[in-house]
């Protein structure tokens, strides 16, 4: 039984390896629709307008696709953390703030505590650069929330939850509910003004949406769907990551408690 | 023999990211069928992804500049000019949701760990 499944997985793996090598070898380009993006000028990051005006859609799935695993983490992992009130009944469990400690991890060298803290500076001030700059150079919404994600957990390694740089899980909630909301009232913002959810609008009464030199006044709402988008990035892969590295406390936390019923 | 010649002759950058890339979905799938660690197949998924995100980027590949207009350089010029940004916007959101997909993914691995006890996929679907 295994060998004749085995054999026809081996037969269908190359079969498909054989297929995609092909194809992939014959690959034949046609530029298509990617000719109106290019030769209709919104910003001067071409990849930007496709994401936050062409195809504004697609991000503000991709949005809450990421909201959607961070809940998740929360359904697996979040609900003694969230509500102290589940471990206390359960396992008469003190409540407790102190959701990492170092206890049980290894101590640091001075080198790490040393340099986490201004290395995650740095990083958050990159990340803040990359949000802000998104519509004029390389980079992004998600890649400046990714930068300070990446400094927030470079310092809750480093110092546990006496980090300098830390932002409580309800915090983390609020800014990633903040993020995902502000895209999507700036949609209906477009909807009032310009008739389409989305609508990227330049200017309301006479007020220009982004005031900026004349050859990236046509951002309109781009930089402010950065922002919404950096925040809700930072707050989602920051909560699951916190979410991921709590396992271990949560699992103590109820091993401790078990001992003491006993 | 003449497969090898055809593609050596056709050979350049493009073609050689797209190799690659199949490459790369291969080893990956191979990884999800045949590997029977579940951290190791999730490891093959993000390689698996590693590939699509690379066949992506060669596809919007021609030769010329990045997708970034520079200052004093005409809308005409940069058209003709620039790489296809439609790909590049299609790859950003395939990153996040590769990682939005890794979390759930490395969740539920623990998950699986604390009930069964081992990472064995093959122990986890009772095969054995």
């Amino acid at each position: 039984m295994n060998s004749k499944r085995d054999l026809a997985v081996a037969i269908s793996f190359f079969v498909f390896g054989a297929s995609v090598l092909y194809s992939l070898a014959h690959m034949q380009i046609s530029p298509g629709v990617n000719e109106v993006y290019l030769t209709h000028y919104i910003i001067p990051n071409y990849v930007c307008a496709v994401i936050f005006d062409w195809r504004a859609y697609d991000t503000l799935g991709e949005c809450l696709v990421l909201v959607v695993a961070v809940m998740v983490s929360w359904i697996v992992f979040g609900k003694s953390l969230y509500d102290n009130t589940y471990l206390k009944e359960l396992f008469h469990a003190p409540e407790s703030d102190d959701y990492i400690t170092l206890q049980g991890w290894g101590e640091y060298t001075p080198i790490i505590k040393f340099l986490a803290f201004p290395m995650s500076v740095l990083m958050v001030a990159l990340g803040i650069i990359t949000v802000l700059g998104g519509h004029i150079t390389p980079g992004g919404g998600f890649q400046g929330g990714a930068l300070i994600a990446a400094a927030f957990i470079l310092s809750v390694i480093a110092f546990g939850s006496n980090s300098p740089l830390w932002f409580d899980h309800k915090f983390l909630e609020k800014l990633e509910a903040l993020g995902a909301l502000g895209y999507l009232l700036l949609g209906v913002a477009g909807m009032f003004i310009g008739g389409y959810y989305l609508f990227n609008f330049t200017e309301i009464n006479g007020f220009t949406i982004f005031p900026a030199p004349k050859e990236i006044i046509t951002a309109g709402i781009i930089p402010y769907l950065n922002i919404a988008v950096g925040l809700k990035v930072l707050a989602g892969l920051s909560t699951a990551a916190f979410l991921l590295s709590c396992e271990k406390v949560i699992i103590e936390k109820i091993s401790k408690s078990e001992e003491k019923l006993e | 023999m003449i497969m090898i010649n055809y593609l050596v002759n056709r050979m350049d950058f493009q073609m050689a990211s797209f190799i690659t890339s199949g490459l790369l979905v291969i080893i990956g799938l191979y990884g999800v069928f045949f590997v029977d660690n579940v951290l190791k197949k999730i490891i093959a998924l993000e390689i698996l992804g590693s590939g699509v995100n690379l066949a992506l980027i060669a596809i919007g590949y021609n030769g010329g500049t990045i997708p970034i207009k520079l200052p004093g350089v005409s809308v005409e010029v940069f058209a003709k000019e620039s790489a296809y940004p439609l790909t590049h916007a299609l790859v950003l959101t395939n990153i996040v949701i590769e990682a939005s997909m890794l979390a759930v993914m490395l969740g539920v691995s623990i998950i699986l760990y604390k009930k069964y006890k081992t990472l064995r996929s093959s122990v986890i679907l009772k095969e054995d």
